[in-house]
């Protein structure tokens, strides 16, 4: 299974790069495959691709705010969680993704 | 690409039984700090911009740390603080419990990517069981700067 998930928050120094970390984890110690997309104050890093878009099996957007170019993910079962959520237990956010679309 | 967090280390900026009550004063006293440091132009506007990112939404990540911060025109250049202060302290933090560990990031408003990336990946670090477990029970500024040296 392979997901992909974008985090942002409003400053975008640190809650955007702490959910992303641990996503990955979350996502690794369920044996998926992952790719973390971050939107913070140093600009998009790890973009998720048209080429990743249609492999992915699910997506998480762990955000406060708007995010860019949210509509690529339309075509994939797709879970919204606040980046606060993300921070405390991504586990949880992964298995309730992987119930979604199992 | 490895990053020495080390580098960003001021040791000034590190204390340990570090005084204050309540979260508002401890505030303050590490934005003094970061001021007499030169990190910061502007004491009251980091300040104000600090308590606005806690009212969008508070910032204890649990295991008593918190990581309160800004991005303004009023720091001059990028920093963190790593201070163990002397008593737990109400905050506001996803586990619900009272905070001893005050991690502050001041970031300019510059397209300074190299010292946001270093932020970031502290910031990312303290979602690692371990490295926050070494930093919070450190007992000196050596202790810390083998933990920061270890890179991401």
């Amino acid at each position: 299974m392979y997901i992909v998930c974008v985090t942002s928050c409003p400053v975008g120094i640190a809650h955007t790069y702490m959910a992303a970390a641990n996503l990955e984890k979350a996502a690794k110690a369920k044996g998926l495959e992952v790719k973390v997309e971050t939107q913070g104050a140093q600009g998009v890093a790890n973009e998720i691709t048209k080429e990743d878009i249609e492999r992915a099996d699910g997506c998480i957007i762990a955000s406060d705010i708007r995010i860019k170019n949210s509509s690529r993910f339309d075509p994939v079962p797709t879970l919204k969680v606040s980046v606060s959520e993300a921070v405390k237990d991504a586990k949880s956010i992964v298995e309730e993704l992987m119930e979604a679309i199992q | 690409m490895d990053i020495d967090l080390s580098e960003l280390l001021d040791e000034r900026l590190v204390k340990f039984d570090f005084p204050g009550k309540t979260k508002e004063e401890v505030i303050r006293s590490i934005g003094t700090l970061m001021y007499e440091a030169g990190k910061v132009t502007d004491i009251d506007k980091y300040i104000e911009g600090v308590f606005q990112r806690e009212k969008e939404c508070e910032t204890g990540i649990g295991k008593g740390v918190a990581i309160p911060h800004c991005k303004n025109d009023a720091v001059k250049e990028a920093g963190f603080t790593l201070v163990h202060l002397k008593n737990y302290i109400e905050w506001g933090s996803l586990d619900d419990k009272p905070v001893n560990y005050v991690i502050m990031l001041a970031a300019p408003n510059t397209e300074d990517n190299f010292h946001l990336k270093m932020l970031s990946t502290l910031a990312a670090n303290l979602m690692d069981e371990d490295f926050i477990n070494t930093l919070t029970h450190a007992k000196s500024i050596e202790d810390i700067k083998t933990l920061l040296k270890g890179g991401c």
